[in-house]
């Protein structure tokens, strides 16, 4: 039986899908028995998932920045 | 609002790589703070900013001979992991992959009795989570503030794994480290963003 460490251990190829079957199962069993380790994978999912969704653009100011020194440095003529 | 997908839409690939400024300047809207992020992780905060701009430039000439074998995203990680390189080999540090030092997620192994049981389990999120009630720009906001507590090999893996998707083998490739290092370092920063979160869970402030 493994333990609530180890399933956390777990988590993220579990959730991945990436555990071989004998492991997955462990972890499966143990989820059935155990609300604490059931909140820890479900919330842990929500937080993988709310990552891919965070805003990376970057503002008008950083990008005129970027343009004006790209263009103070055109490549020489080939 | 900029798609996600412009990224994989060959007409402004093309018009891309035919030297459009528009179209650079939607890749520099995408991209940089990705860049940044990755950059500060390896040279720090103080001149993050500088090898990014000097990046853009190599981008900027690199660009027309770009084959596409790998996705652009990638492609772009790849300039400002070297531009990051070269300006540490003349400053000679560099990230620390093998480092014992694993930051806040102590924290995580501390909620565990000897036995391997929760001893502080998780608590229902409220707030956060399936269920929680910040709107999209507060929970940003929040998420946020706890990647910037983590230390910076973490954050870099998690960011090129969680938040831009790359898949494994590009970050090994990427970072020249091996795979079972990025998932152990991606375990540990996750396990450490979800002690901070439930932590402001039970505490009630982000």
């Amino acid at each position: 039986m493994l333990s609530c460490k180890e399933v956390t251990e777990h988590a993220d190829e579990y959730l991945a899908q990436e555990l071989p079957l004998s492991r997955r199962i462990g972890v499966g069993l143990h989820l059935m028995m155990c609300k604490h380790c059931r909140r820890y994978v479900k919330q842990l999912r929500w937080l993988i998932g709310a990552f891919g969704e965070l805003p990376r653009q970057a503002s008008d100011e950083e990008v005129s920045e970027v343009m004006s020194r790209v263009k103070g440095r055109k490549p020489p003529a080939a | 609002m900029l798609l996600k997908k412009t990224t994989d839409d060959e007409a402004w690939l093309e018009r891309l790589q035919a030297g459009d400024e528009a179209a650079f300047s939607d890749m520099v809207r995408m991209h940089h703070r990705r860049m940044l992020i990755v950059a500060r992780s390896m040279v720090g905060e103080a001149i993050a900013e500088e090898v990014v701009q000097e990046a853009w430039v190599s981008v900027f000439n690199a660009l027309p001979r770009f084959e596409r074998r790998s996705s652009l995203k990638t492609w772009l990680m790849r300039i400002v992991v070297n531009e990051a390189r070269m300006r540490l080999r003349h400053e000679s540090r560099w990230v620390h992959f093998d480092d014992d030092d694993t930051g806040g997620f102590e924290g995580f192994l501390n909620r565990f009795a000897s036995d391997g049981s929760w001893q502080a389990p998780p608590v229902v999120w409220t707030t956060h989570g399936p269920e929680g009630t910040l709107t999209g720009h507060e929970l940003a906001d929040c998420l946020d503030k706890t990647l910037d507590q983590l230390k910076q090999n973490q954050r870099m893996v998690l960011e090129l794994r969680d938040v831009d998707g790359l898949e494994f083998s590009e970050i090994c490739n990427l970072l020249n480290v091996s795979e079972s290092n990025v998932r152990v370092l991606l375990h540990r920063a996750r396990a450490t963003v979800f002690t901070m979160i439930d932590h402001f869970e039970g505490t009630g402030e982000c």
